[in-house]
């Protein structure tokens, strides 16, 4: 062991020794004994000078304190640390996660009501009932049927009467026959007899059962 | 060597500290002693504010650092290392005290207050004679070491040891570079610490702790 590592011992422990060094320094006393040493009594020679007359001169804990904790052989300073670490990414994880989860859920569900909503969403290319009378044609899935043999029942789609508004764009306009309340279930649209009489027979298109 | 040379970037003495925390927190357990070699002296010191009793000051000092150790993966370094030990030092102390059903005296006092604090123990004795006598023992031999050093290495270390001043305050003081402060400081230190040692090797011999 050197003079020059001695002393520059003693310009680190006064935090004034150049920061290469300093490290370097670390290191080596990590590893040399005689070093650390050094450490350990420059540092009692402080405690001597800079100990208040009512204080006590507190020496060799840290020896005693490694004895105890080498003895605790259950205890793992690496895996505390590793605990730690994990709690810090716990910490920031957990809202992130839970927004997630709660994000993923609101799209799932939109996504599932569009799909709904496709299915029963009218467009120009559908096949339609069409009238002679100059109306706009019924939409396909608006199913016709025939009740008590004289009454033609048209229901509008689910998507219709239970979302209005999410659907209304690409709609057939019931608000022509429906009451103010939006709640008519059924839709009467003609007397069969009558409509023998007054209008030509109906063009029916790619009408499925 | 001129100033302008000696105008290197040091690490502070927090930085040191945090880099032997760094260590420690890797389960570097050499890096770990040298943070107790460092402090514990404040440490007891603190704790001798509120316990007067000198064996059960070096038990608490000795169950503060093993709390300090296993807390060191909580220490972030955002405040200085001494404060965060400081802290868990009075309340060690306190939790003691209250275990054993007495009552708290002074609690409130800042580290930067507990050096110049007396807490109303003056003139106490803290330990068995033995112990004290041991303790005195180092202590004069310490001071009369420093008595008999050359005047200007005497000087350097009592600048910096009992006055505080760094190391280019010590250089205006003394009127020389800075370079010569680090030598005449490192020179006393290693005067005393030869002083030290035949006592060293009796106590070694005497607490057999092993090292």
């Amino acid at each position: 062991m050197s003079d020059k590592s001695n002393e520059q011992i003693s310009n680190l422990m006064d935090g004034e020794l150049e920061i290469n060094a300093s490290k370097f320094l670390l290191k080596r006393m990590a590893a040399d004994k005689s070093l650390s040493e050094k450490w350990e009594s420059y540092h009692l020679i402080k405690s001597c000078l800079q100990r208040q007359a009512n204080e006590p001169l507190v020496i060799d804990v840290a020896a005693k304190v490694c004895q105890e904790l080498s003895q605790q052989d259950h205890f793992n300073l690496n895996a505390y640390t590793a605990d730690a670490k994990r709690s810090t990414i716990h910490k920031w994880l957990k809202p992130v996660l839970g927004m997630g989860i709660a994000a993923s859920v609101a799209f799932m569900s939109v996504f599932l009501i569009q799909n709904k909503n496709d299915a029963g969403i009218i467009t120009n290319e559908q096949p339609t009932i069409a009238l002679q009378t100059g109306l706009k044609p019924l939409p396909v899935n608006i199913s016709a049927n025939i009740v008590s043999g004289s009454q033609s029942i048209v229901k509008p789609p689910a998507s219709l009467s239970r979302f209005p508004s999410v659907s209304a764009k690409n709609t057939y306009n019931y608000n022509q026959g429906f009451s103010q309340t939006n709640t008519m279930p059924y839709l009467i649209i003609l007397n069969q007899d009558e409509a023998k009489k007054q209008l030509t027979p109906f063009r029916i298109n790619n009408i499925s059962d | 060597m001129n100033k302008k040379q000696d105008k290197k970037i040091e690490m502070s003495e927090k930085a040191v500290d945090l880099a032997l925390v760094k260590q420690a927190q890797k389960g570097d357990m050499k890096a770990f002693e040298m943070l107790v070699q460092r402090y514990q002296q404040k440490v007891g010191g603190a704790i001798s504010k509120l316990i007067k009793d000198y064996h059960e000051i070096q038990d608490i000092t000795q169950d503060v650092f093993v709390k300090v150790y296993k807390a060191l993966p909580n220490f972030r370094g955002d405040s200085a290392f001494y404060t965060w030990i400081y802290r868990i030092a009075i309340n060690t102390a306190k939790n003691h005290l209250v275990a054993k059903g007495r009552r708290i005296q002074n609690s409130d006092i800042e580290p930067t207050e507990a050096e110049n604090y007396s807490g109303g123990f003056e003139n106490q004795d803290f330990d068995t004679p033995d112990a004290h006598y041991e303790r005195q023992e180092v202590e004069q031999v310490v001071h009369d070491s420093i008595a008999q050093l050359p005047e200007d290495l005497k000087q350097a270390i009592v600048l910096r040891e009992l006055e505080g001043l760094s190391y280019e305050e010590i250089a205006e003081k003394m009127n020389c570079p800075i370079g010569t402060v680090r030598s005449r400081i490192f020179r006393a230190r290693d005067a005393v610490d030869n002083a030290l040692k035949p006592l060293r090797k009796k106590e070694y011999k005497r607490t057999n702790y092993v090292r």
